[in-house]
């Protein structure tokens, strides 16, 4: 399988710290790859990087086997490698239905009808009502689906989700697991950083660990936790001894 | 109020209200108001449209700026200056006018494509205290401190007499409406969208493919365009422009108005300025009293009601609608 995402040697550098790297990650056409790592480890400055909100201090980033590097953040976007933010995640200041058109006219769509919109919230599993509603109403689980509606109308080929179950109660963490097995279904690929575990492993084909800015180790969700190297990276060596 | 969400608002509406205040505008004069009203009218229409152009560039895209005014002054000097060495008439300057805000408002939007909040609105205060030091120096060209007079003469534009102060305040109106027109087509295309979605989250708008940098580029070109059309009017209408009416101090009284009004509305700056020319007048205030209630308005509005006059009213009206669209789920 030919890697849609590539990057090489990857670095970004905060006045002389090196935050992260050199980091070497592939991700396939219609593959989901848990991220996962202790705070700090450097995997939202992972994202920036990728997507071209940070420019690297070293190193090379693929898509497709051409290389972005220098390719602005707004043009990757364009290119089907979509992210999502922990906070920023709708225009909260405007209905969500002008939240939705604002995707459909990236996607170049001429038909901003109620339908195209209507469509797009019921996949993501958000209420028809709320199309009138102020996005900035709506409740922190609705603003994370309408933050996802927003990427997928643009048919993202790799979708990457910074901590999408962050801050959800049970119920709209049962819808987010819903959308993200759709879309694996639909075969859209995604990187998913998360923290909950349980949650994430179960939709992932692979798990890579971050430490210190670096890949500590990449395989299976089953096999990936047993490692002691993980859990002590995870939980602090202490921990891992006493078990 | 919830025969408010019934109401089926035409995609027309607002161009039509525009069309209808127009109307009421230009015949004002019929109302035969003394020289003094006719003058604050012509003030609140000419500033009407420069706060617009703010309006536009704030409200809709979130990039506040206090070199407006100075954009507001390229546009006068230009009219007055291709009138005093070219003999341009009015209608031979606009596009002089008009193009030299484009372009001031383009080169003012360069930093912001590098610099953004309480950084670049500190950057544009420089930028429009140089620029009105910069016409203060060149006085060969501008007049220097004397400033310069507008060659306004017998000139008629569009059969308009500019001399005469109820010809020009209809022609100004003329002018207001169709700026309007064309900020309210602005509003609701596809333009404004994309221009609400980089004030609402730039690195969201980013991150769903939106060139923040070329749109705001755009939106500076356009407001500045706006201006110089505002600062041709304002050459004519005082006939004598000089470095001081355009410092940032006038940038804050635009701000003011737009804040007055309600910077996300259409209508917001023609408010603002009805009630920043005519409260005054109405209560008879000195220019000290003035400054002084428009600096406690001023608090109050951004404690208060920071979505301003037209905001406050528009919330008021669907009160109680509000616990329903606000209801979490």
């Amino acid at each position: 399988m030919s890697a849609l995402l590539e990057v090489k040697g990857l670095e970004k550098h905060f006045d002389g710290i090196r935050a992260l790297g050199p980091v070497e990650f592939h991700a396939n056409a219609g593959e989901i790859v848990g991220i996962i790592g202790p705070n700090g480890s450097g995997k939202t400055t992972f994202f920036n990087v990728t997507t071209g909100f940070m420019k690297p201090t070293a190193g090379r980033v693929f898509w497709k086997g051409e290389d972005i590097t220098a390719v602005a953040a707004h043009r990757r976007a364009r290119l089907g490698l979509i992210r999502t933010f922990q906070e920023k995640m709708v225009f909260s200041g405007t209905p969500v239905r002008e939240n939705m058109r604002l995707a459909l006219i990236q996607h170049g769509i001429r038909d901003l009808g109620d339908a195209a919109i209507l469509r797009a919230l019921s996949y993501v599993g958000l209420p028809e009502r709320t199309i009138d509603q102020q996005a900035g109403d709506l409740s922190w689980g609705q603003c994370r689906l309408l933050g996802m509606a927003l990427a997928l109308v643009l048919q993202p080929q790799l979708l990457l989700l910074d901590e999408p179950f962050a801050g959800l109660n049970r119920i709209a963490a049962a819808q987010v697991t819903d959308m993200l097995q759709r879309m694996k279904s639909d075969g859209i690929g995604a990187i998913i950083v998360e923290h909950e575990m349980s949650l994430l492993l179960p939709l992932c084909d692979r798990v890579v660990v971050f430490a210190s800015g670096q890949i500590l180790a990449e395989g299976s969700s089953e096999d990936i936790l047993k490692r002691p190297d993980v859990r002590a990276a995870y939980f602090g060596a202490d921990v891992v001894a006493e078990d | 109020m919830d025969w408010l969400a019934r109401i089926k608002v035409s995609p027309l509406t607002p161009y039509a209200g525009v069309a209808l205040l127009a109307v009421l505008a230009y015949f004002f004069p019929y109302t035969s108001p003394s020289n003094k009203t006719l003058s604050l009218a012509t003030s609140v229409v000419v500033y009407s449209i420069a706060a617009s152009g703010l309006g536009l560039l704030w409200g809709q895209s979130g990039q506040l700026t206090l070199a407006h005014a100075a954009v507001f002054g390229l546009g006068a000097y230009a009219a007055a200056l291709t009138g005093k060495f070219f003999s341009l008439g009015f209608v031979a300057a606009l596009p002089v006018s008009i193009g030299t805000g484009l372009l001031a408002g383009a080169i003012i939007a360069l930093p912001s494509l590098r610099t953004t909040g309480h950084y670049f609105v500190i950057l544009t205060f420089a930028i429009g205290e140089v620029l009105a030091v910069v016409q203060m120096r060149l006085d060969w060209l501008t007049g220097g401190a004397n400033g310069t007079t507008t060659p306004v003469g017998t000139q008629s534009a569009f059969g308009y007499a500019l001399g005469q102060s109820k010809d020009f305040y209809s022609l100004v109106v003329l002018f207001a409406a169709i700026v309007l027109m064309l900020v309210c087509y602005i509003m609701r295309s596809r333009w404004g969208i994309i221009l609400r979605s980089i004030r609402e989250n730039a690195d969201l708008a980013t991150s769903l493919g939106v060139n923040i940098k070329l749109h705001r580029l755009l939106v500076f070109s356009a407001s500045g365009a706006i201006a110089g059309l505002a600062g041709q009017l304002f050459a004519y209408q005082v006939k004598y422009i000089a470095p001081t009416l355009f410092t940032s101090q006038t940038s804050i009284l635009l701000l003011l108005v737009v804040l007055l009004g309600g910077k996300s509305y259409l209508l917001g700056p023609v408010v603002g300025a009805l009630v920043y020319f005519f409260l005054p007048y109405a209560f008879d205030l000195t220019p000290i009293q003035s400054q002084i209630a428009f600096g406690a308005v001023l608090v109050i509005m951004i404690l208060l009601a920071p979505s301003g006059l037209l905001g406050s009213i528009w919330r008021a009206l669907h009160r109680t609608r509000a616990p329903k669209a606000g209801a979490k789920v």
